[in-house]
């Protein structure tokens, strides 16, 4: 297992998606903390809902970075699941790789690991520009720099990561189950950005909302619970969300764990061809 | 089924049909034995490829048997004794080769130091730092080789260095394009065609089987005089001369019997094959693999 670990993380810490990836991330986190602070600082004359300069400051940013990591990272955790474990099966090296010495679940065990591993770096650039970005607008708009709670952002970039990985899965299952990374990626994001959000609209509409609690299992809805689940006054105020945080937590760990089994289970059934 | 201690690849009956419901591998019983060279023949879409995909645990079998090293096909224990390249050499085109090798070694469990000692067998010392993807065909397959354990360097090296690896006890299983290449390095073959393995046995006795090469005109006369003197089996008739598999030493009586027959004989030999012959009428594929 060890050496199965060692083997992906040397064949992952240099991939270009992933490398690309926490670029990505990192350009839109200042890239996103740039244009509040800009729309913050330059409120037009009609609009009475400004941008709070409040939300900017390091003592909000892990609440800040949790929007970030919401709109960017499901898509982009799907992205390098699909990539990961489809383009195995485009470059030729699952044969490679299946034919040294560990078996196949070793090898899958291997490989989600690194990726979980991967994903956990994407969730501490993300809260690592993040603080940075808050820290520069801080020194800018001469306020006091004080930070949020170790555990406060410690809990954040644990929801992050679970949010990352639970939505990493479905690309990781959907590589392994088409075995190509462009159809795999494709599929991914239209499921993610696209089908899940009318399915949980279609499926909240009906009965008057007898079945809401139906909406509620996908990873969407859980995703976003949880990361709500870290508000702030400064952010204005709040729904009482539908989904617990504790529940949210599950539902996301039960989609990672069983989409993780599944691709498993393919994986060690099908013939590599 | 374990596999004795000669025989390192085992299979009995072993049989793949996909799901489509083409049989691509039908019933084979093939024996590699401990420290040979083995070749593994075949026309396109016979089934050899199929074969060793089961004999390392890609593909599994639809019925039947197989023994690797002692172990089942696709066994972690099986393949840490083996090292195969199946179709082309697949690797990370974004990683140099020096990593890809780097990669497959931290898999198989072998010292980082084992992937400079291989580069520089293969000669790509200079050019492992390059991306994979920017190799040439013959260079990846270098690497590919290396990754398998091996290490060619051209043709005539490659032929050497299976000889040389096939010495002792380590087995080599090669399915090759190239007739001449198994002839001259391996020490037996397995034949296989539609899926059945139609011939197995050592490269002399394949190569070995007596004949007499006779060309005589009339064609038809000297057709009905040969196939009196040795029956219709005897006699394979093909492109104006006749192949008798017969002992070469009745060449004289062949000769007076033609001659006495008004049969003009204008050449008269022991039968000399190729393994591409044997292929060939084995298969009935005249392109080979």
């Amino acid at each position: 297992m060890i050496a199965t670990i060692r083997a992906e993380w040397r064949k992952n810490r240099f991939r270009p998606a992933f490398l690309v990836s926490l670029g990505v991330v990192a350009a839109s986190t200042v890239f996103v903390y740039g244009i509040v602070w800009y729309l913050a600082t330059h409120p037009s004359p009609g609009n009475q809902q400004g941008v709070s300069l409040l939300t900017l400051y390091p003592d909000q940013f892990v609440n800040y970075v949790m929007g970030i990591g919401l709109l960017l990272g499901e898509a982009m955790a799907v992205v390098l699941g699909a990539v990961l474990a489809g383009s195995e099966y485009s470059w030729g090296t699952t044969k490679t790789m299946l034919t040294q010495r560990p078996g196949r679940l070793t090898n899958w065990s291997g490989r989600v690991v690194v990726f979980a591993a991967g994903l956990g770096i994407m969730a501490l650039v993300l809260f690592a520009i993040g603080a940075a970005s808050s820290v520069v607008v801080a020194a800018f708009e001469h306020h006091a720099i004080t930070w949020p709670a170790a555990i406060y952002i410690t809990e954040g970039l644990g929801a992050v990561w679970l949010v990352f990985v639970a939505n990493g899965a479905i690309g990781l299952a959907l590589g392994v189950l088409i075995r190509h990374s462009a159809a795999a990626l494709g599929i991914g994001l239209i499921y993610v950005l696209a089908v899940e959000v009318l399915g949980v609209r279609f499926i909240d509409s009906l009965n008057n909302g007898a079945y809401k609690w139906v909406g509620n299992l996908f990873v969407g809805q859980n995703a976003t619970a949880l990361l709500q689940s870290f508000t702030s006054p400064a952010f204005g105020p709040s729904l009482s969300p539908a989904i617990t945080a504790h529940q949210a937590v599950l539902v996301l760990v039960v989609y990672f764990v069983a989409l993780i089994v599944l691709a498993a289970g393919l994986l060690r059934m099908r013939d590599v061809s | 089924m374990m596999s004795t201690e000669h025989t390192i690849v085992e299979t009995h009956g072993l049989t793949k049909r996909f799901g489509s419901g083409f049989l691509a591998v039908d019933g084979v019983d093939m024996s590699v034995r401990r420290g040979e060279v083995y070749g593994f023949l075949g026309p396109n879409g016979a089934g050899k490829t199929t074969t060793l995909k089961m004999l390392v645990g890609l593909i599994g079998a639809t019925s039947g048997t197989a023994t690797v090293a002692g172990h089942a096909p696709g066994d972690p224990a099986g393949l840490a004794k083996i090292g195969c390249l199946i179709e082309g050499p697949g690797f990370y085109p974004y990683l140099s080769g020096r990593e890809n090798l780097s990669v497959v070694a931290d898999l198989a469990s072998v010292s980082q130091r084992r992937v400079d000692e291989v580069l520089d067998l293969i000669e790509m010392t200079s050019r492992a730092g390059r991306k994979f993807g920017t190799y040439s065909t013959g260079m990846k397959m270098r690497i590919g080789v290396a990754a398998a354990g091996l290490d060619p360097q051209g043709m005539a090296e490659m032929r050497k260095l299976i000889t040389d690896i096939g010495q002792g006890d380590r087995t080599v299983l090669i399915s090759s394009h190239l007739l001449g290449e198994v002839q001259a390095t391996c020490d037996r073959v397995g034949v296989i065609s539609n899926g059945k393995l139609v011939r197995e046995s050592t490269v002399e006795d394949l190569l070995g089987e007596e004949g007499v090469f006779v060309r005589a005109e009339p064609s038809e006369r000297a057709n009905e005089v040969l196939t009196r003197m040795f029956g219709p089996a005897a006699v394979v008739r093909e492109n104006g001369h006749f192949n008798l598999r017969i002992d070469p030493g009745q060449s004289l009586a062949i000769n007076r019997q033609l001659m006495a027959s008004g049969v003009g004989v204008s050449e008269i030999r022991p039968l000399e094959r190729s393994l591409e012959d044997v292929f060939f009428q084995l298969t009935g594929d005249k392109q080979g693999s």
